[in-house]
């Protein structure tokens, strides 16, 4: 409590000191934080990936990294990944590199000579289990309509037609803290709002997806009472803690058990179109093969000649998942998408779109 | 769960194992590459933020020792107050603290408009 205390009475000072400088000291002094942080950002960027990667082949002998894939690394089924060196410390781990292009760390992974690297992405795929799993109308109704579902919940949320940018990350934020478990704090926090228009935003969007907050309360009681959260898929995970006379262990226990219903499904999803994708691959005769698998991603290296192929292949099994309705019998309430890139490197790929499953080269 | 560990999980051993047998390739020359731009960058930043008013050369800027003086204390660097400190009491510098400041200064700077 002291500690809270204290940080709001160093904020409030902090606030007035700077408002008794000039203006011209205060560009200065903000010239030069912005380039503190940006020079720490391409420090560890350069450490991590750069020395990491110089490091590990090194160590490899050959200009390859190898990555150690978990299954069990996360509580939530979710794969995990380490950099796989018989040394600690060495190598990347292949999940947390940056997505941003304005750095070109990921084009540093190629496609062997005369092959193409593939990377496919799930779109939205944690929110389309959400607005499965929950069965809310309006949510399944966005996805099926295909518009851009964060200004769709904005339009709902704001009660009009024009968004403005800010209304719909406000939305989008929104939509991740419901399934990450956040509240009112959280939003305020994140999008630098007053609480209570938090507070207001998401008792808005409790009318605008109503059925999501059935399922949170659903998910939460089920917790309660029987101490774990399952998935679709079979998928559990106890939760001891709920049982706790402490209500913040309480909360944080129902939260990772509503976001390991949502995430965890999303996961399962990827690993079975995965295995369906490399039986088909096989079956195929191609020699195209998945190289890696980075949370809603697959990247598949394969010759030039069969890009088209493997394509249709990853299209079907991802949108289509035939796999998953053969071993599971499910069937989604909303379509899955997919974003398809095609290039030499990881991070140089040409945006790729299809039409009735046929890639548009 | 069952279904899922032996109709996906333990089939798909095979496609997890030959990912990691064969590997991701590396490109070495825009290893090189990326690797030069982002040190020609950081150097470039770096002075930059030595030209800054009341910094001096022998500053080291990675030492928070250092960055203290120059961000709270020094006469004549910037001499803001620090919004939060660390666990034990002395002034932070990590990234949210200094997010903090620059967001104070947006602040400011947007009031006197």
């Amino acid at each position: 409590m002291s500690k809270w205390k204290h940080r709001d009475e160093g904020k409030q000072i902090s606030k007035r000191v700077v408002a008794s400088k000039s203006t011209e000291e205060l560009l200065d002094s903000k010239k030069f934080l912005k380039g503190l942080l940006g020079l720490r950002k391409s420090e560890k960027l350069a450490k991590t990936y750069i020395q990491g990667t110089k490091k590990a082949i090194e160590y490899n002998g050959k200009n390859k990294i190898f990555v150690d894939f978990r299954f069990d690394g996360t509580s939530t089924g979710r794969l995990s990944c380490a950099a796989y060196t018989a040394k600690k410390a060495m190598g990347v781990s292949f999940h947390t590199l940056p997505r941003t292009t304005e750095d070109n760390i990921r084009s540093i992974f190629i496609a062997p000579p005369k092959q193409s690297f593939i990377a496919v992405d799930y779109a939205a795929m944690e929110l389309r289990v959400l607005a499965h799993v929950a069965k809310d109308g309006n949510m399944q109704n966005a996805f099926n309509k295909g518009v851009d579902l964060h200004t769709y919940t904005a339009k709902l949320l704001f009660n009009k037609q024009n968004i403005s940018k800010t209304e719909r990350q406000i939305a989008k934020t929104v939509s991740f803290l419901i399934v990450y478990g956040g509240g009112p704090f959280n939003l305020s926090e994140t999008m630098g709002i007053p609480l209570r228009r938090a507070e207001r935003i998401i008792d808005n969007y409790k009318n605008v997806y109503p059925a999501v907050f059935e399922y949170m309360e659903f998910v939460n009681d089920f917790i309660r009472t029987n101490g774990y959260a399952y998935t679709i898929f079979g998928r559990r995970r106890n939760l001891p803690d709920v049982g706790s006379r402490n209500k913040t262990v309480v909360n944080r226990a129902l939260r990772q058990g509503l976001n390991f219903t949502i995430q965890s499904t999303a996961s399962d999803i990827l690993l079975t179109s995965l295995l369906g994708i490399s039986r088909r691959f096989k079956a195929n005769n191609l020699s195209a093969r998945p190289v890696a698998t980075v949370h809603d991603s697959v990247e598949v290296v394969c010759p030039d000649n069969e890009v088209e192929n493997a394509l249709e292949i990853l299209y079907d099994e991802m949108v289509n998942y035939p796999t998953i309705k053969e071993i599971f019998n499910i069937h989604f309430d909303v379509p899955l998408a997919i974003d398809a890139e095609v290039g030499r490197s990881f991070g140089d790929g040409k945006e790729i779109r299809f039409e009735d499953g046929k890639p548009n080269l | 769960m069952f279904k899922l560990i032996e109709e996906v999980v333990m089939p798909s051993l095979e496609t997890f194992a030959e990912m990691e047998y064969n590997g991701l390739d590396v490109d070495v020359a825009t290893l090189e590459s990326v690797g030069r731009e982002l040190s020609t960058k950081n150097m470039d930043e770096e002075d930059s933020l030595y030209s800054c008013e009341g910094i001096e050369k022998t500053d080291n800027l990675s030492s928070n020792h250092d960055l203290i003086e120059i961000l709270y204390t020094r006469e004549g660097s910037l001499e803001l107050y620090p919004p939060d400190r660390t666990a034990k009491g002395s002034p932070s510098v990590s990234a949210p603290t200094l997010k903090l400041l620059l967001e104070h200064i947006d602040e400011e700077l947007k009031s006197r408009e």
